[in-house]
């Protein structure tokens, strides 16, 4: 009786699961394998999370955070200040490229600070990469230059028509014409002002807490493209994934991936 | 030689201070309901397991599924393990002792991932006939998977892990 029991719940518990197909939904890993996620075995941002990111079979690219240093070099990294995560002090903008090659992040792993050029954009031609282009220097309270970091890109291989994230609208004229560039902000109605004014802009990034199914369906309507992020748990996966966006960039790459490949 | 004298002396009154008639009584077989915890898979583990206390160490074997995947995600990602604990402090209703505990799971990402990990710890017995147990662990985690390019790959990390369970002695 108790096995009958037991194999009805299971039953109950596997009939209760309704498949929906989100094979459309592109999966991007936020900053590798997640951002600021403490189990993650790699840090946020290093080569190795990319690396790993790119490799895992289902993952269709990266989002990484792109900073410039004093010499026009251009380095993958999160936070304003490089002491909260790294053996270093100041900013990325403040400090030389000779100095920033000696940090390495206090992880257990203690990776090395990632230079956007170490990517072998190469070995992964098939997937996307977000570049989200940390625009403003803390250390001097000021904004770093739009055309030098612009040059500093270019300079790079980058793959062709590269995605670019900007939060600040007037960035948006440097870089409009040589990438594809997405807006990044948790205000909708701005952002829909933002999109009918430069028709060229390819999308919009939200945080998937502040927007719903009809406001992505808006975004779709006007031919954009929309990607949702922060999203940490296999609840938050499900939940994006059923405002049906272009994309999703989530901190939990595998429940992500295991989602959209039922 | 002082040295060696107390270790002697530790490994006398741990190991051949029972007779024959407690280590008789040891041998028992426990059934458990266990949840633990995988830092690295940051997930919660719920299932059974079976021990058996050996008159000096006790072995277990359990089955585990993860509750986060299953719920959230509807997909089973199982665990196996297995563990032994050597019980060096050795009471009537109180075990404790070093523990060596080798788990291996599997989860479908697209592809099967493979995790196993390796760990070393202590675990805790409270209790006769229903007994509370506590294990926590660390060691070496390894995660494996065939990429889109069939290749085999491969990450080493260090995971962290506690369990919790009640048992009932039969």
């Amino acid at each position: 009786m108790p096995f009958r029991l037991l194999y009805f719940l299971v039953l109950l518990l596997l009939s209760c699961s309704k498949k929906e197909d989100f094979s459309e939904v592109q999966v991007i890993g936020h900053a590798g394998m997640g951002l600021e996620m403490p189990n993650s075995i790699f840090h946020d941002n290093s080569m190795e999370a990319i690396e790993l990111a790119l490799t895992i079979p289902g993952s269709n690219g990266v989002e990484i955070d792109v900073q410039m240093d004093l010499n026009g070099r251009l380095w993958l990294f999160h936070d304003e200040l490089l002491n909260e995560e790294t053996n270093g002090i100041n900013c990325i903008p403040s400090n030389t490229s000779e100095y920033l090659k000696t940090l390495r992040y206090s992880s257990l792993k203690q990776e090395k600070l990632a230079e956007l050029c170490q990517i072998p954009f190469h070995n992964f031609e098939d997937k996307s990469f977000f570049l989200d282009l940390k625009t403003w220097n803390k250390c001097a309270e000021s904004s770093v230059s739009a055309e030098d970091f612009k040059a500093a890109l270019l300079a790079i291989n980058l793959p062709n028509k590269c995605n670019i994230i900007l939060s600040d609208p007037s960035w948006i004229p440097f870089f409009i014409d040589e990438f594809n560039v997405y807006f990044a902000s948790d205000d909708f109605q701005n952002a829909k002002i933002i999109l009918t004014d430069e028709p060229m802009i390819k999308g919009f990034i939200i945080r998937s807490a502040v927007i719903n199914k009809s406001q992505v369906n808006e975004i779709i309507a006007q031919n954009k493209k929309i990607y949702l992020f922060e999203i940490r748990s296999p609840k938050g996966v499900k939940s994006a994934l059923q405002k049906r966006p272009s994309g999703i960039i989530s901190d939990d790459l595998r429940a992500a991936i295991s989602a959209v490949s039922n | 030689m002082r040295t060696i004298i107390l270790v002697f002396t530790f490994i006398y009154f741990n190991s051949f201070s029972q007779n024959l008639e407690t280590k008789a009584k040891k041998s028992l077989n426990l059934l458990s309901l266990t949840t633990s915890y995988s830092y690295l898979n940051y997930e919660l583990f719920h299932g059974i397991s079976y021990t058996h206390h050996f008159p000096l160490f006790s072995a277990s074997f359990g089955l585990q599924t993860a509750v986060k995947t299953l719920y959230s995600a509807q997909k089973f990602f199982p665990e196996t393990n297995c563990s032994f604990v050597f019980r060096l402090i050795d009471k009537n209703t109180f075990q404790f002792g070093p523990s060596i505990q080798y788990n291996m799971c599997n989860q479908k990402v697209k592809v099967w991932h493979l995790y196993n990990d390796l760990l070393l710890g202590y675990s805790l017995f409270y209790g006769k006939r229903i007994q509370f147990f506590h294990t926590a662990g660390i060691g070496p985690f390894w995660e494996t998977f065939k990429s889109d390019k069939n290749e085999r790959y491969s990450i080493r990390s260090t995971n962290f892990n506690l369990k919790i369970g009640l048992s009932y002695a039969f």
